[in-house]
């Protein structure tokens, strides 16, 4: 009698869930439309932007901030990346987290960089800053170079960017990104307009992975071949697309990505700068700037940008998407436990009410659930009480709605396709077919190594950040090593929550 | 007859097989209870809604391309033409025969784009020439003889007044880059838009055109609660366009005086630098002792300073040694631009009993840069310098290499305005 009533609550349990999964997804997508139909009535044209600010000395100055360990290997071919974006009011701060290999001595050359008078304001917490460097040369003038103690944690070399800044705006990168020139103009449009303080701006990214690379730019984008970062693709793609772009037209966005996302110093100061103790930094700085604005019952704004701005190296074997989505699982439990007391909070708005009881359930417990059906299947399947043409319908419904999401971010990313980048009948193929197959291959991959970042996270294991292997970003040349190792600073860090 | 006939057919035929569907789907959960089934009709209809999301995006895309295609069309007709008659290779004022044989359009009175779509997307290839790096703001009459050609600015005007709200948008922001006068009706028509930024577009539209009233906008409640970082962009726009036809700017301490929220006021302060308004800046003196919002205190700082105002000398003296440090550094960096002597011992003072590094070097800084007794007075500090944290203060006034970043530029504070040949501000 108890294993039947069990059996019918956990029935009754999942079907319901799953259905206000997917009814929260199709809500998601019609937000995203309605956000994006806003944007084409008030996103004017790249050209048009540009010519609207280059002009002007009103327009804001802007930080980019990038830690960089040990990244000898491709650090000057990205750091002549970032030199390529497009702005009139902007400077690099490249902080140097006491890299072991030639990283320093590399940026010291190559960009003639002499050391310059600076204080600490000690803003936010971070290891001390040894030496600031900026170059002689005219044309790398945006260039500074923060050499630093060794924090350990990429959130640590951001924390001591943000120190040396004295920008009104900060944008947080990865040096192995792969920036689009028009990118923070694009972001900082949206700032400029908004009636709002504008708290922060999340970009959407896709893997530099399979692309042509010259000169630090992305002259051909193409779908990788490789399956496992074509998923990934079409994951950011759900993620940023469909998920971001939803919950940023009800103003409710979770998470501004670390890959690249531009944020309010001030706001960031005010909320304590980055966790250096975080897995999850990204996620962790915007709902703590959320609560920091919540209590000083100050309004704000976070958006998401549906332009591609930023290319990344997305791991390409199954050791390193292993150990990345481990941590990235470890990341949201930290997540839910730091960050309980928002739950079913009205008074932190949408993000207490909607948002967080969204993470904690349809992407905390996700896992979970599907790990418990999954036996469960097997268990009924072993004692006969199966009914197979309901599961054939279930799963066959399940399935199209799953494939119908994929349709739906393939059609948004022709839709708003600024840059023509998928424009091919090709690249939308391998996309679909990865698309049909993710269910199979990648999803139950993903489950097992959240499962497994649960139970590090519970056991209270240290995480260790290992050494990964770079490709060198396309076709740029290479300098140095092959091979660097990574305590955070270099680890493919974009967290496209919300997926 | 036959048409409805047919058409009655396919219904039946459609709305039978989605009956059938639907009953086999119901039947296939008859045993369960209405709350599962109520889920799965919803689950259902959920799938269908997904469907048709797919096929709506999947038609704007459609649609997109074709208008993609009808510029491309457009570019390839007339592209090489316009280009020609923007740039600075053709005359000042060219004449309508010759723009017409340029366009290779023939005189016979008929309107040469044929339909609307034609017409618009006209105008998006000539305001894409128009922004385009190299297009030249000079050329306007031609641009207007050649508008007038296609009868393009009625057409603009047509759809700000009927058409559909995204192309009213377009069509105002294309006006505007055109330099066409925009009534005020046709402004109005926008003006009580939902939409925030509709209506501040369709103001600076007005703000353009109408020489009497135009800056009424900028004293207004609307303008004190909905200022951003746009509005700062355009209103130097607007004030450098005022400049170039020689006419008066307005007085900006004024409208920072009379508006109440600060970011609003800081917006003025600053562009009272862009324009050189030193004769307004003790306008200012009420709202630097009375005011507590320090972001307002400290731009009202910057601007005494780039002005080299003297008169607030004193006011920032008193205030220094109880401000916050980011508003400490704003202040002492006004006083070094002023180089009063006055100053000299509210940086020592800053100096010795700061706790912040940051504060410190910066009143080193403010001193070294204020006049010749200040340097000297550096000079006795970095004598009597004791400890290493001290000595460090000093080391980067030593190094030739840096000793220019030492020094206070105008520049952080906007080089005075010139915003180049840019559409929004030329006249």
């Amino acid at each position: 009698m108890i294993w039947r009533t069990i059996y019918f609550l956990f029935e009754y349990f999942i079907f319901f869930y799953t259905a206000t999964a997917m009814i929260a997804m199709l809500l998601l997508a019609i937000s995203s439309m309605r956000a994006q139909r806003n944007l084409r009535i008030t996103l004017p044209k790249d050209e048009t932007i540009r010519y609207m600010l280059k002009s002007s000395p009103l327009t804001p100055k802007v930080s980019i901030i990038a830690s960089a360990y040990n990244e000898e290997v491709t650090i000057i071919d990205n750091v002549r990346s970032l030199l390529n974006v497009y702005y009139p009011n902007f400077d690099i701060i490249i902080v140097n987290d006491a890299s072991t290999d030639k990283t320093m001595e590399y940026l010291l050359d190559e960009f003639s960089m002499i050391e310059v008078p600076f204080t600490n304001t000690n803003r936010v917490p971070s290891q001390p800053i040894k030496k600031v460097y900026r170059s002689r040369r005219e044309e790398y003038k945006q260039l500074i170079v923060v050499d630093k103690e060794h924090g350990g944690r990429k959130s640590d070399g951001i924390n001591a960017g943000i120190n040396i800044s004295d920008a009104k705006y900060f944008i947080n990168t990865d040096v192995d990104c792969i920036v689009e020139p028009m990118a923070v103009y694009r972001m900082m449009w949206l700032v400029v307009n908004s009636h709002y303080p504008m708290m922060g701006v999340s970009a959407t990214m896709l893997m530099s992975n399979g692309c042509k690379i010259e000169d630090g730019r992305v002259v051909k984008a193409a779908v990788p071949n490789n399956p496992i970062t074509a998923w990934q693709q079409l994951e950011y793609m759900r993620s940023f697309l469909n998920g971001k772009m939803g919950w940023s037209s009800i103003n409710t966005l979770s998470n501004i990505s670390g890959g690249f996302g531009l944020f309010d110093t001030e706001v960031v100061v005010k909320s304590g700068g980055y966790d250096q103790m975080s897995m999850a930094e990204d996620v962790d700085m915007l709902l703590r700037m959320v609560t920091y604005m919540r209590n000083a019952g100050r309004e704000f704004r976070v958006t998401q940008v549906p332009q591609v701005c930023c290319w990344t190296e997305g791991p390409f074997t199954i050791r390193m998407l292993y150990r990345q989505r481990t941590r990235w699982a470890r990341g949201l439990c930290e997540i839910v436990s730091n960050h309980r007391k928002l739950f079913f909070n009205h008074r932190y708005g949408r993000h207490g009410t909607m948002v967080l009881p969204y993470i904690f359930f349809f992407e905390f417990l996700a896992p979970i659930l599907e790990i418990m059906g999954f036996f469960f299947m097997l268990w009924l399947i072993l004692i006969g009480a199966v009914n197979w043409n309901t599961v054939f319908i279930i799963y066959m419904m399940i399935y199209g709605f799953t494939v119908s999401i994929v349709l739906i971010v393939l059609a948004f990313d022709y839709a708003t396709k600024s840059v023509n980048w998928h424009n091919t009948p090709l690249s939308y193929l391998k996309l679909f077919l990865a698309g049909i197959t993710e269910p199979f291959l990648f999803h139950p991959f993903i489950t097992f190594c959240s499962a497994v970042g649960y139970f590090n996270y519970v056991r209270n294991s240290t995480a260790v950040w290992k050494t990964i292997k770079r490709s060198g970003s396309g076709t740029q040349p290479k300098r140095g090593g092959q091979q660097d190792t990574d305590e955070g600073s270099n680890e493919i860090n974009a967290t496209p929550a919300n997926a | 007859m036959n048409t409805i006939n047919i058409i009655a057919y396919y219904w039946d035929l459609v709305a039978g097989n989605v009956a059938y569907f639907v009953t086999y789907l119901f039947d296939q959960f008859r045993e369960f209870s209405w709350v599962i089934k109520f889920a799965a009709i919803s689950l259902t209809i959920s799938c269908l809604l997904v469907l048709f999301c797919f096929i709506n995006i999947l038609y704007r895309a459609w649609r997109n391309r074709r208008l993609r295609k009808r510029a491309e069309k457009m570019e390839k007709r007339y592209g090489e033409a316009v280009e020609y008659i923007l740039s600075e290779e053709s005359p000042v004022n060219m004449s309508r025969e010759a723009i017409m044989e340029r366009l290779d359009v023939k005189d016979d009175g008929k309107q040469p784009l044929k339909n609307n779509k034609d017409k618009m997307a006209f105008c998006r290839m000539v305001y894409d020439k128009r922004i385009a790096e190299n297009a030249v703001a000079g050329r306007r009459k031609n641009l207007h003889t050649m508008m007038a050609i296609f009868r393009l600015r009625e057409f603009l005007e047509d759809i700000i007044n009927k058409g559909a709200l995204r192309f009213k948008a377009e069509s105002l922001i294309m006006m505007r880059a055109f330099k066409y006068p925009v009534n005020q009706w046709i402004a109005n028509t926008m003006m009580n838009s939902r939409r925030k930024s509709l209506r501040r577009l369709s103001m600076y539209a007005s703000v353009m055109s109408n020489s009497n009233t135009d800056l009424q906008y900028f004293e207004s409640d609307f303008f004190d609660e909905n200022c951003c970082i746009y509005d700062e962009i355009q209103l130097g726009y607007v004030l450098q366009r005022r400049r170039n036809a020689k006419r008066q700017i307005p007085n900006l301490a004024h409208w920072a005086y009379i508006q109440k929220n600060p970011s609003t006021q800081c917006v003025f302060i600053r562009l009272m630098r862009q324009f050189d308004q030193k004769e307004y800046c003790n306008e200012l003196e009420d709202l630097f002792q009375h005011d507590s919002d320090t972001e307002l205190i400290q731009e009202i700082s910057r601007t005494w300073g780039y002005l080299r105002y003297e008169g607030g000398e004193p006011l920032m003296n008193d205030m220094l040694l109880t401000q916050a440090d980011e508003t400490k550094v704003a202040i002492m960096h006004a006083l070094a631009r002023i180089g009063k002597n006055e100053s000299i011992d509210a940086f020592i003072d800053v100096y010795k009993h700061s706790t912040s590094q940051h504060v410190r070097f910066e009143a080193l800084r403010s001193l070294y840069n204020s006049n010749e007794l200040g340097r000297l007075r550096f000079h006795e500090l970095q004598l009597a310098a004791n400890d290493e944290e001290e000595k460090s203060l000093f080391e980067f006034f030593n190094n030739p290499l840096t000793r220019d970043l030492i020094e206070l530029s105008d520049n952080d504070l906007y080089s005075s305005a010139d915003l180049g040949d840019n559409i929004y501000s030329l006249g």
